[in-house]
């Protein structure tokens, strides 16, 4: 009479209150699967306002030399950690693993912080990961203590190898970053997210609007960090809220299990008791 | 050839990509007073010297030498 349920590893219908759905990176729990930039905000309480909006409880902040001609007269670190955020350094710029892994290190030491998000470029034109450094940067940190959140390409295979290394999260991109592409690559996020079963996948940029956060969500990633679709939306508060109802919705659309797709139609009114049968 | 003491004490080191020149043995901190940055009260803004990174309870230990290349970096909005 039982029958061996089929293999299913979403979470139960049982988590559908998202307060008890949290996000795990690196021991820490997160309510919130919405990580945001700080950047190209209108201006800083806007950015405030948005973050608010978002829910976001990790914020993104770049590392840069100080400037010396013109010091800031309150910095967005300050505001954003007024804010009760959490700050997550990226090494945005970057290009080898030297690099990277030097910022990350005055990165832990300015902001008390073992969280890196860690992004070693290629180029500057497609701001795509530059894999064999990426790769040599993520061990690296991993084994000086770091808390690795890596930027990677949506191929399956690097994904792959940076979960297996130990990365707390592995973020492919859904398009080049700032391109508000969407997720050009569905198929590929797919595969990798049945490649990578234990760790936390989150999409990283080229988010352009909400449609695209539930897309991702609705493939089963535990998150999406994104920037420009709300900073340099037309309203960037009101877009902040519409991704975190995105993500919020993406999350239940994948644990409550989509119908599967059909070409043919199948009728919901039961055929029973038609009239003028 | 006589040089004063003053100009065989200055060494050239680079600061955030910049030459500068200070004299031989030249505090950290104040580099970092130099550079607007208060070593006793400034938060997020860390020092590396030729790429290792010199952790805050030691800024007040170091000197800089001919040569040193010097990263004052903070936290600035990013993505």
């Amino acid at each position: 009479m039982s029958e061996a349920a089929p293999t299913d590893t979403r979470p139960t219908a049982s988590t559908r209150d998202a307060s008890d759905d949290a996000l795990t990176i690196g021991g820490e729990t997160y309510s919130s699967r919405l990580l945001i930039g700080s950047s190209a905000y209108p201006n800083p309480q806007i950015m405030l306002d948005a973050i608010d909006a978002s829910g976001a409880e990790l914020v993104t902040v770049a590392i840069r030399r100080v400037n010396v001609e013109s010091p800031a007269p309150e910095s967005h670190l300050d505001l954003i950690r007024k804010g009760g955020y959490r700050v997550l350094p990226n090494t945005a710029g970057c290009y080898t693993a030297r690099e990277a892994v030097l910022v990350a290190q005055l990165a832990r030491e300015a902001l008390d912080t073992d969280l890196i998000k860690l992004e070693v470029i290629g180029d500057d034109e497609t701001l795509m990961p530059d894999v064999e450094q990426l790769l040599k940067a993520a061990k690296e940190l991993i084994d000086d203590g770091f808390t690795v959140l890596a930027y990677a390409n949506d191929d399956p295979i690097t994904c792959r190898k940076l979960a297996d290394m130990g990365c707390a999260a592995v973020m492919p991109l859904g398009s080049p970053i700032g391109s508000g592409m969407g997720i050009v690559n569905p198929y590929n996020l797919r595969i990798i997210r049945e490649v990578v079963t234990d760790t936390p996948l989150i999409v990283d940029a080229g988010i352009g609007t909400a449609s695209d956060a539930t897309i991702a969500m609705e493939l089963g990633y535990d998150g999406i960090l994104l920037n420009t679709a709300i900073a340099e939306a037309q309203h960037p508060v009101a877009m902040a809220k519409a991704m975190r109802l995105a993500v919020e919705s993406g999350r239940l659309a994948y644990q409550a299990g989509r119908v599967p797709e059909r070409i043919y139609a199948k009728a919901s009114s039961s055929m029973e008791g038609r009239v003028g049968q | 050839m006589s040089t004063t003491e003053s100009d065989a004490e200055t060494v050239q080191i680079t600061v955030n990509g910049d030459d500068r020149s200070v004299p031989h043995r030249y505090p950290l901190t104040d580099l970092l007073h130099d550079l607007n940055v208060d070593p006793e009260s400034v938060s997020g803004v860390a020092v590396a010297i030729n790429e290792s990174v010199v952790r805050r309870q030691d800024w007040s230990d170091v000197t800089l030498a001919e040569g040193d290349t010097v990263e004052v970096i903070t936290a600035q909005q990013g993505g």
